[in-house]
């Protein structure tokens, strides 16, 4: 097996990317898909999921995005933000379960979020929650992953 | 506390399709068709070969999320039941403060916002309003806090009562506020209940109500009943004091109870009690000061008067339960330095002090005069009230004082009699003897059983008696015997005494009252004799007892009446006359006599009425007073002489002015009868004298003649 330089992969990847710059922008190699969904139990108690377009305070919405790479080569650094609405509040649920979250919009961190109140280090509540963010390192060409977190009704 | 929609008032909105509106008890539900939606977008960021790129968006999804709007406002004090819309029957004191609890929920899902507000009165079901009481606004502070879901405290607000209304307060859904009121009420007195409403409006209820203004505003009603303690104070008194006694002591008792007759009773804490003693009086030289309940007690010069000894008990840190009472003792003496108001009732006062707060204070005291009790303004207006004659008062919160009674007395007794008796009375010569009786004291005497008493003792084995029954007084309200006097008999009872209470008018007196201060009593009784010795002497004592409160310790107690045993005194003498010679001078003697026969022997005998002259002097003159003198004894030995023997001698009875004199006439025709020779003398006067004289001549066998 034949192994490649660290630096000559570097260069490897830079003209990479040039040769592809203008394909890309031209049509996103990205596509996301929401889809809202309301999670509900049977009497077994597994879990439903079914399309949401009405819920009522108290029901969870489970949000899911899922990302697809339509072009022929792989992207990379891919980072997907799915906000937390108003009226609604994050149960703390999130697949997977590597999400960072805001309280703020701009900075994120690993959940669970802490932060100091009187010299003690104390859960963020989640009500605070913004918005969760994943990041993904790679998506191979033509492929599809999704990403979801649910929330309850206010 | 566990929420419950239709136990506590609540209030929900629903916005779903059609518009309409349901209502219940507590609970409302307003709905209309349209929905707010939530849109949300992913976005994301990637790269292809290191070069990032047109960040890009999903699809937006839209969610319609049903609206409901929810409140509930909860009464949430301890009492009987804390799921209700009240708070019932919290204890206040008069103008006191009451804390009433509430927590308002915004348990729907959108941001609402309430107006909130107080009113008077309200109407709980099973609790009727009692008296005039309400609530001070301006003086009510009201707190609210408002608490996120998970309890962390967002913002704390107080604000006046006054101030609170119309106060909004924004809860976003599941916060929550405790709002608490600390409400000071005013007019209300012990028994008083008073309501009180705390209102809260919905913002989203009202804009969105088709029913009117009125729509989305929950009540709670908050009631307190007005407890506060009722003391029945007392002030009693050992016994009078004696006041010609410096040492002479009387020990006050104050009894403290926490009246729990009233139905608004409550317990007493801190309570202090004062006793400021009235001029003329100051604490004892050992007060002996104890207070019960482990209080403290301590002693001062807060009394009356102008005095500068200990006068003042204070009593602090007495503790009353509801029904518990507290006694504290105490001695006190005369304060020679002060007057007496009115020495014959001397009210001592109490007054209790009780520090309900905010500026209340209970002052509740014994004395009906007292400018300062404002038990008015805690009690309903029966109750707490006020005697002053020694009497239980046994009204609710009712308060007593017994007078002290001071007595300054002093008897005596006076005027020994003297008085002669005959040996033997009649019921017309019995004799009458006195004692006097002075009150020179400051009190009315004998009008109380025991308070004066006398005795009438004649000597052991005396020949003189009292008559029974013949003991009289006669009343001289003046003290002097020259003025009107009301006369009474007494009966002595059972143990020979007298006592003055017993009198009973005789002759139209009036009803014995006592002896007044001044007066003089004159007790007066007759004495008897049987076979009494001729001019022996007996006494008769009377003893004055007096008895009661603060006895009289000064003064004469003992009389002696003194009777002389009087009547007729005969005394028989004896001269000789030599030769029986007519006009021979006569020396009387009581000696025997040498005489010779043929000498004469005249005898004298005469008689004399020892009473003493005087008032008596009618009484005591004998009548028909026969002298004579038995011849059998010698007239077989000597012969007794007259105008008609041959040695003449006149046989004389008359009155004479001495003892030794000689009778120069018959005046009462004396003469020789056949045994004796005698003569009557019509009437002796007392300390007059009669004398019978006649002449023997002895025979001339010589024997000897008396």
């Amino acid at each position: 097996m034949s192994t490649i330089h660290p630096l000559k992969q570097l260069m490897m990847a830079a003209i990479a990317s040039i040769a592809l710059f203008s394909n890309v922008q031209a049509a996103d190699a990205l596509k996301m898909e929401l889809q809202a969904n309301k999670i509900t139990k049977k009497s077994d108690g597994k879990p439903v999921s079914v399309a949401a377009s009405n819920a009522k305070a108290g029901e969870t919405v489970q949000y899911r995005a899922t990302y697809t790479n339509v072009v022929t080569q792989p992207i990379s650094d891919i980072a997907v933000t799915l906000p937390i609405p108003i009226n609604m509040t994050f149960t703390g649920e999130a697949n997977p379960s590597s999400a960072q979250a805001t309280i703020d919009g701009k900075n994120y961190s690993d959940m669970p979020l802490m932060r100091k109140i009187n010299g003690k280090v104390v859960k963020v509540p989640l009500s605070e929650y913004k918005a969760l963010r994943w990041n993904i390192k790679l998506l191979p060409a033509k492929k599809s992953a999704d990403v979801s977190l649910n929330t309850i009704v206010n | 506390m566990t929420q419950n929609l239709f136990k506590y008032s609540v209030l929900t909105v629903g916005i779903v399709t059609a518009m309409g509106v349901a209502t219940s008890a507590n609970a409302a539900k307003l709905t209309a068709d349209s929905a707010p939606t939530i849109d949300n977008i992913a976005t994301a960021t990637y790269s292809i070969d290191g070069v990032a790129q047109t960040p890009v968006e999903s699809n937006k999804v839209t969610v319609n999320i049903t609206q409901s709007a929810a409140f509930s406002l909860t009464a949430t004090n301890s009492d009987d039941d804390i799921t209700d819309d009240y708070n019932k029957s919290l204890p206040v004191t008069p103008k006191g403060r009451v804390a009433f609890n509430h927590t308002l929920t915004n348990s729907g899902n959108v941001d609402d916002t309430y107006t909130l507000s107080l009113a008077q009165k309200g109407t709980i079901p099973g609790i009727t309003t009692v008296g005039n009481g309400s609530y001070n606004l301006d003086e009510t502070n009201v707190t609210y806090t408002i608490f996120d879901k998970e309890n962390n405290q967002i913002s704390t607000n107080t604000v006046t009562g006054t101030a609170f209304q119309q106060t909004a307060i924004m809860l976003k859904p599941n916060q929550y506020a405790k709002i608490s009121i600390s409400a000071k009420t005013v007019g209300n007195v012990g028994g008083d209940s008073q309501n009180l409403i705390l209102s809260a409006k919905s913002a989203f209820f009202t804009t969105g109500a088709p029913s009117g203004p009125d729509t989305g505003i929950l009540s709670n009603i908050n009631n307190s009943t007005t407890k506060v303690p009722v003391f029945k104070i007392t002030s009693a008194v050992s016994n009078t004091l004696n006041l010609n006694d410096p040492t002479s002591k009387a020990t006050y008792t104050i009894t403290i109870l926490n009246d729990g007759s009233a139905a608004y009773a409550a317990a007493a804490e801190k309570v202090m009690v004062f006793d400021g003693l009235p001029a003329g009086l100051r604490l004892a030289d050992t007060p002996n000061a104890v207070v019960s309940n482990n209080a403290s007690i301590k002693t001062g010069n807060g009394g009356k008067g102008g005095g500068s000894a200990l006068d003042s008990v204070e009593v602090s840190l007495l503790n009353l339960a509801i029904g518990e009472s507290a006694t504290i003792t105490f001695d006190v003496q005369r304060d020679a330095a002060e007057q007496f108001e009115n020495q014959k009732s001397i009210l001592n006062h109490a007054t209790v002090k009780l520090d309900l707060g905010e500026g209340n204070i209970i002052y509740d005291t014994t004395d009906p005069t007292d400018k300062l009790e404002n038990t008015s303004q805690y009690y309903p207006a029966a109750d707490d009230s006020e005697m002053v004659n020694g009497e239980a008062n046994n009204a609710t919160g009712g308060d007593s004082a017994a007078p002290l009674t001071t007595n300054e007395r002093a008897l005596s007794i006076e005027g020994a009699t003297k008085k002669e008796i005959p040996t033997n009375t009649s019921a017309n010569t019995q004799v009458t003897h006195s004692a006097v009786i002075r009150n020179t004291g400051k009190e009315t005497e004998g009008d109380k059983a025991g308070d004066v008493k006398f005795t009438i003792s004649p000597d052991a084995n005396s020949d003189i008696k009292v008559v029974t029954g013949s003991v009289e007084i006669v009343y001289y309200p003046n003290g002097d015997t020259t003025g009107t006097g009301y006369t009474y008999t007494i009966t002595r009872d059972v143990n020979g005494d007298n006592d003055l209470s017993t009198a009973k008018p005789k002759n139209d007196s009036p009803t014995w009252g006592g002896m007044a201060p001044g007066s003089i009593v004159v007790i007066n009784y007759k004495v008897e004799s049987k076979n009494a010795t001729l001019d022996s002497k007996e006494n008769v004592t009377v003893t004055l007892i007096p008895g009661g409160q603060d006895v009289p310790t000064v003064g004469t107690r003992v009389v002696t009446n003194e009777t002389a045993v009087r009547g007729l005194k005969l005394e028989k003498t004896q001269a000789l006359n030599v030769g029986c010679k007519a006009n021979a001078t006569l020396n009387f003697s009581l000696n025997e006599i040498a005489a010779k026969p043929s000498d004469c022997i005249v005898y004298k005998i005469s008689a004399l009425n020892t009473f003493s002259s005087g008032a008596d002097d009618s009484k005591f003159t004998f009548s028909s007073i026969k002298i004579s003198d038995d011849i059998s004894r010698f007239k077989n030995k000597a012969q007794v002489l007259d105008l008609n023997t041959a040695d003449k001698f006149e046989i004389k009875l008359a009155d004479v002015n001495t003892a030794t004199a000689e009778p120069n006439a018959n005046t009462y025709s004396a003469k020789l009868e056949a045994t004796e020779v005698s003569g009557t003398v019509p009437t002796l006067a007392p300390q007059k004298y009669a004398a019978l004289m006649f002449s023997v001549k002895i025979n001339t066998d010589g024997a000897a003649v008396r």
